[in-house]
């Protein structure tokens, strides 16, 4: 290779890190901001923005722990988090298997409007969504939000889920059909395990979602019994709050889970995503 | 008694796409038939209905004495051997070759016992508590032979069991598949492109194409004796020469003629088969590459059939050399022993054995006489 060629590709690489350190910039300062400051004094926050805590104090989560029911929050965040991931993804790991493996009259129609469900804004939902929790009596519930979660999570999962049904080939559940097995107990003991990589990913941005919600959260519920974590961010920005290391503590309580859980999962999310892509 | 008969058996997909077409056979008990064709002949559709995993759309298929026509795959009493080996990827080789053994609710040491046993047969007992995915090629197979054993089924069905594996791994393979079934004593029908399997390997063989059976026997016979231009092309290899020739009848003799050639057939021909019909007509000669001899005590023996080669490409086999060239304007291959050195270019004597000519009705594709 001679100089100039060499010089180039250095070059190029140079550039393409470059941009990629400023596109990680972009979307990992702010969260290393917010932590950062939770660390830090309201007055030190006040006096610089950008500057690294002097002394890691952890007054911040206590004056979050004493100004909002966090602690509460996060434990139905969890609960309508968690149970609202295993209802998806056990309900669209059946319904992506009939839909990957069965033939029907009208399939590709309901999957095509399954899937449009994606595109629309969900806010547009809001009314009829209220109307019909607000009619079964799960105003203000845990169970409410659960169901409404693990629904706008649908398309997503059922994409990744049927996509991986797809790659299986057809002769593993021929051989547990020869070997003895039914319908059922090949979809439960052989298909679901080898799903196991997509279930995760299925899981973990149902979880996201979930987690993250706020909308839905805040018209769906009205008192601390079903309220989430994102929620629990209202009492730190009213008119006359100052409290922002408070502030930056809840969030931090608030948006790490997520992440822990994305970083675990990650490799798993962007496997699932690209399955099929390529052949193996 | 694990016999199975298929009579007038059909297949029409959805669609009205007709794949099999009045079928009939009768595979014996303990018998290793092989069904052998092309791609797209319906080997492996007929292999799928015996196991229940296509529905017979028409006719009877009975396994033993019993129909089976709407009986599940479970209730069959059939294990199946996959192209691909279809082992479960998130159980061990031990919980794989159990699997169907457990549903089936047997004691556990009735499993561990048949589970063990065909591991020993199969060599593959320091494999049990492996995954399928920590296997080599050859391991999985054998594993997925082993799930098919500790079930003691009345039919064995291999589809293709062997494609996937590369060369020296499938003869090794094949010898063992032979032998497993001797030690059996089951009834395996096995599917396969590849004719070299089926010779080797099976009792008899159904040469299939296009969801027709061409001819049922004994892979000696299907070689001696094939009954159409197909057979006879796709049995053998490298495959047949056809000559294209016009039957001629001369001094009293039946005679074969293309280009400047003409052989005369041997008497045995004429005696089989009723020549006088085919006189004049184009007529499709056959010979088989080792038929052609390049020997000079054979081509002094046979002047009347001695031909010459226009040899285009010569490959050294080892033992024996294949050479490639044109006799007339037909495309000729010669098996012949290594020693004959010839080149592109060369031209080879040659003396066609006389014995062993094939003649087929170049219209119908039947054969008129073999041999």
């Amino acid at each position: 290779m001679n100089r100039t060629a060499r010089w180039r590709r250095l070059a190029m690489q140079a550039i393409l890190y470059l941009f990629l350190a400023a596109v990680v910039c972009v979307a990992v300062a702010p969260i290393v901001w917010v932590v950062l400051s939770s660390f830090k004094t309201n007055a030190e926050i006040l006096n610089n923005a950008l500057s690294f805590p002097t002394s890691f104090g952890l007054e911040g989560y206590r004056i979050a722990l004493e100004l909002a029911p966090l602690a509460k929050y996060f434990v139905n965040s969890l609960i309508v988090s968690g149970l609202s991931t295993v209802l998806n993804v056990l309900v669209l790991a059946m319904a992506a298997y009939a839909f990957a493996r069965l033939e029907f009259r009208g399939k590709s129609l309901l999957y095509i409007i399954l899937c449009t469900a994606m595109v629309i804004p969900m806010t547009s939902l809001m009314h009829p969504v209220y109307l019909v929790i607000n009619r079964l009596h799960l105003y203000d519930t845990k169970t409410g939000l659960v169901l409404v979660y693990a629904a706008l999570g649908l398309p997503i999962s059922l994409m990744i889920l049927r996509s991986f049904f797809l790659t299986v080939p057809k002769s593993l559940e021929e051989a547990a059909y020869v070997d003895g097995a039914g319908f059922v107990r090949t979809f439960a003991q052989i298909m679901l395990p080898v799903a196991k990589p997509a279930l995760a990913s299925a899981g973990v941005l149902q979880f996201l979602t979930a987690w993250n919600e706020f909308t839905y959260a805040l018209v769906l519920t009205n008192s601390n019994n079903a309220r989430t974590l994102p929620l629990s961010l209202g009492f730190f920005t009213s008119q006359f709050s100052y409290n922002y290391t408070a502030m930056f503590a809840a969030i931090s309580i608030a948006v790490l889970p997520s992440i822990l859980v994305f970083a675990i999962f990650q490799e798993q999310v962007v496997n699932s995503m690209v399955t099929g892509a390529v052949k193996e | 008694m694990s016999s199975i008969t298929l009579k007038n058996i059909e297949k029409t997909y959805p669609g009205n796409v007709k794949v099999i077409e009045d079928l009939n056979l009768e595979i014996r008990d303990k018998e290793f038939i092989i069904l052998v064709g092309p791609s797209g002949c319906g080997k492996s559709t007929t292999l799928r209905m015996i196991a229940g995993l296509e529905e017979v759309t028409g006719g009877e298929l009975c396994i033993g004495e019993r129909r089976v026509n709407d009986v599940p795959p479970k209730d069959r009493d059939i294990a199946m051997v996959f192209q691909n080996y279809a082992l479960y990827p998130h159980m061990t080789v031990y919980k794989n070759m159990a699997f169907a053994l457990s549903l089936r609710k047997e004691d556990k040491r009735v499993i561990d016992q048949k589970v063990r046993e065909a591991a020993k047969i199969l060599d593959i007992e320091h494999l049990l508590n492996r995954k399928p995915k920590a296997l080599s090629g050859g391991q999985r197979q054998r594993v997925a032979l082993g799930r098919a054993m500790v079930r003691d089924p009345a039919v064995f069905l291999l589809d293709e069991p062997l494609s996937n594996l590369d060369a020296k791994l499938r003869t090794q393979m094949r010898t063992e598949i032979t032998k497993l079934h001797k030690r059996l004593e089951t009834t395996f029908v096995y599917v396969t492109h590849d004719q070299t399997e089926a010779m080797t390997m099976g009792d008899r063989i159904v040469v299939m194409k296009d969801g027709e059976i061409q001819q049922v026997d004994t892979p000696q016979n299907l070689y001696d004796s094939p009954c159409n231009l197909f057979v006879a092309g796709f049995i053998g290899s490298p495959q047949m020469n056809f000559i294209d020739a016009v039957l001629v009848q001369r001094d009293g003799a039946y005679r074969v003629e293309f280009g400047p050639y003409s052989i005369p057939l041997h008497e045995g021909m004429a005696e089989r088969a009723d020549l006088a019909a085919y006189e004049g007509r184009p007529v499709v000669l056959g010979v088989r590459p080792e038929d052609l001899h390049t020997e000079p005590a054979f081509l002094d023996a046979s002047q009347e059939s001695a031909i010459e080669l226009k040899v285009d490409l010569a490959e050294l086999m080892g033992a024996e050399i294949y050479l490639y060239g044109e006799t007339a304007g037909a495309p000729l291959t010669v098996r012949a022993p290594s020693r004959v050195r010839a080149r592109a270019g060369d031209a080879v004597r040659l003396a066609v054995d006389r014995n062993k000519m094939h003649l087929f009705d170049k219209e119908t594709e039947r054969v008129i006489s073999n041999g």
